[in-house]
């Protein structure tokens, strides 16, 4: 139930994708009366672009039916050009060098830019619980929970003045400590596993509009056990992924990739410039 | 109006041929300052292609104009979905829809949008041309000033017409150009390369290239600057007839009405 206190000073600054993730922090978020500010960086060459934008539409409109008082509490997004954030010397070298030795997301150092640029941080971030890439780092060794009222997760303190407090300083994470099967029983038990199941993963979705099966988004939302929202298509897609993407069939079979890649050179010598 | 935006000219920048052309000249030949704005629809295949076409435009200035570069704002931006319905603006589009019936949609949402979020005198970029737009309103037009932008809108006494509820909120500083002639422009003036970048397709085809068969293609070559379309497009402009259902009906409305009628005794619908 939504009551009726004065939500200005409790606004959320949220960087909303239209994601699984994301819109689950989304939901919670202004179903506990909290106003929420969300942003979405446009980066014209991601192909899932239109997909994210008309998830979020369907989102907005679900939420409105469903909870018209806590739509109220859902500001219109700030679209922001990825091209258009400010270069930040700072945060880019910080980004270089983790990058060296961790494998982080280059969305991350956009949007610490944008956050830096903007001066409004820390923006809360719709990351999960992860057993490999920044977020395992991120759960593993680099944050800490700080206590408020709800609990909240930032950058340990202890890392200040390093390439890793540099980048991320920017960010909460509020639901590191949960996977997309938890969040999943969240909603369902409170009854808005109806408006998630129009969030978007896949980001490289095939020309019929269906999600490819082979990105990493999508084999993740599989590995994770949300394989059930994956057409028929997608899934066949999924099995056979090792022959319709290079670059999983590199990471799955290297020693015959480098085999193969071989003979090809042998055969087709490059040409030189 | 705010006094720093007093000096700034907000124009509806789409990436595509007019809008981009009015932008060049704002930056490039007037140096004066602008907003762009421009509106998200995600049903409309080609948002993607208007962000690059917009993000490559935008690498070229700063790579060939940088002093120019920094007179263009950050593009607003708005969702389509968040533009409140209004049924004067509404009604009124329907009544001239029924004497323009090739009147764009964009022209009743982008009105809404104008009134909700109070954007006066925003530069629309519509050329001299045969279509509906163009039509609608070119007896009605007039210039003025006001601080110091030169204002080519319909004409205040006229506030009361459907027309005005439509486009009242608009400039139209292109009503006297036509695409060629932008092209004389800009060849003349040295950003006919920036012009190559812009974008035009509605429906582009999965390979990435101009459809060749929604209205903006045709309109390319209408307009003889088909040398824009690579082949394949200009390929599939000239057999539009049967991959479009609309083109087909639009030129042969008896074949399709009675091949319809056709369909329908063999076909029963459910």
């Amino acid at each position: 139930m939504i009551s009726t206190t004065d939500t200005e000073n409790q606004r959320v600054n949220l960087l909303w994708t239209g994601g699984w993730d994301s819109t689950f922090r989304l939901l919670k978020l202004v179903l506990n009366n909290r106003e929420v500010q969300p942003f979405y960086i446009i980066d014209p060459n991601r192909e899932s672009l239109g997909h994210e934008v008309r998830a979020m539409q369907h989102i907005r409109s679900e939420i409105s039916k469903s909870y018209p008082k806590a739509s109220k509490l859902l500001l219109s997004t700030l679209f922001i050009e990825l091209h258009d954030i400010k270069e930040n010397i700072l945060v880019t070298a910080a980004y270089l060098n983790i990058r060296k030795s961790v494998p982080v997301g280059i969305q991350y150092e956009w949007l610490a830019r944008f956050a830096e640029e903007r001066g409004d941080h820390p923006m809360e971030i719709g990351i999960e619980m992860g057993s490999h890439g920044t977020s395992k780092y991120l759960s593993k060794y680099w944050i800490y929970k700080y206590f408020d009222e709800e609990g909240f997760y930032m950058i340990d303190e202890k890392y200040k003045g390093t390439d890793v407090y540099n980048l991320f300083k920017y960010f909460k994470f509020s639901i590191i400590d949960l996977k997309k099967r938890d969040m999943k029983a969240i909603a369902e038990k409170e009854r808005f596993i109806h408006i998630m199941g129009h969030t978007w993963f896949c980001h490289s979705p095939i020309s019929n509009g269906k999600p490819c099966g082979v990105c990493k988004p999508c084999i993740i939302a599989i590995h994770e056990g949300m394989a059930y929202r994956m057409p028929l298509q997608s899934m066949i897609r999924y099995h056979l992924r090792w022959l319709l993407s290079l670059e999983q069939f590199k990471r799955t079979f290297p020693g015959l990739y480098h085999f193969l890649k071989k003979i090809k050179d042998l055969l087709i010598p490059k040409k030189e410039k | 109006m705010p006094q720093h935006m007093s000096n700034i000219t907000r124009l509806f920048w789409t990436g595509g041929w007019d809008s981009t052309y009015r932008l060049l000249v704002l930056l490039l030949i007037e140096k004066k300052k602008v907003q762009p704005i421009y509106v998200i629809d995600p049903n409309r295949n080609s948002v993607a292609y208007e962000l690059k076409a917009m993000q490559k435009i935008k690498k070229l200035l700063k790579e060939n104009y940088p002093v120019e570069r920094e007179l263009l704002l950050t593009t607003q931006f708005y969702e389509l979905n968040d533009i409140e319905p209004n049924d004067n603006i509404s009604s009124a589009f329907n009544r001239l829809l029924e004497r323009y019936p090739t009147l764009g949609s964009q022209n009743e949402w982008l009105a809404r949008m104008a009134t909700q979020y109070k954007i006066h005198n925003m530069e629309m970029g519509l050329q001299k041309s045969t279509g509906a737009n163009f039509l609608a309103i070119k007896n009605l037009i007039k210039k003025s000033n006001s601080n110091g932008q030169t204002l080519v809108k319909i004409a205040d006494d006229l506030k009361s017409t459907d027309e005005y509820y439509v486009f009242g909120n608009f400039s139209f500083p292109l009503f006297n150009i036509t695409k060629s002639g932008m092209l004389k422009n800009a060849t003349t003036w040295g950003f006919n390369n920036l012009m190559d970048n812009t974008w035009f397709c509605h429906q582009p085809l999965s390979s990435g290239k101009p459809c060749g068969v929604c209205v903006p293609c045709g309109g390319i070559v209408r307009d003889k600057m088909s040398f824009r379309m690579p082949w394949i497009s200009r390929i599939r402009y000239h057999f539009r007839l049967f991959l479009s259902k609309d083109q087909f009906k639009k030129a042969y409305p008896g074949i399709y009405e009675y091949m319809r009628k056709t369909k329908n005794r063999f076909v029963t619908k459910k």
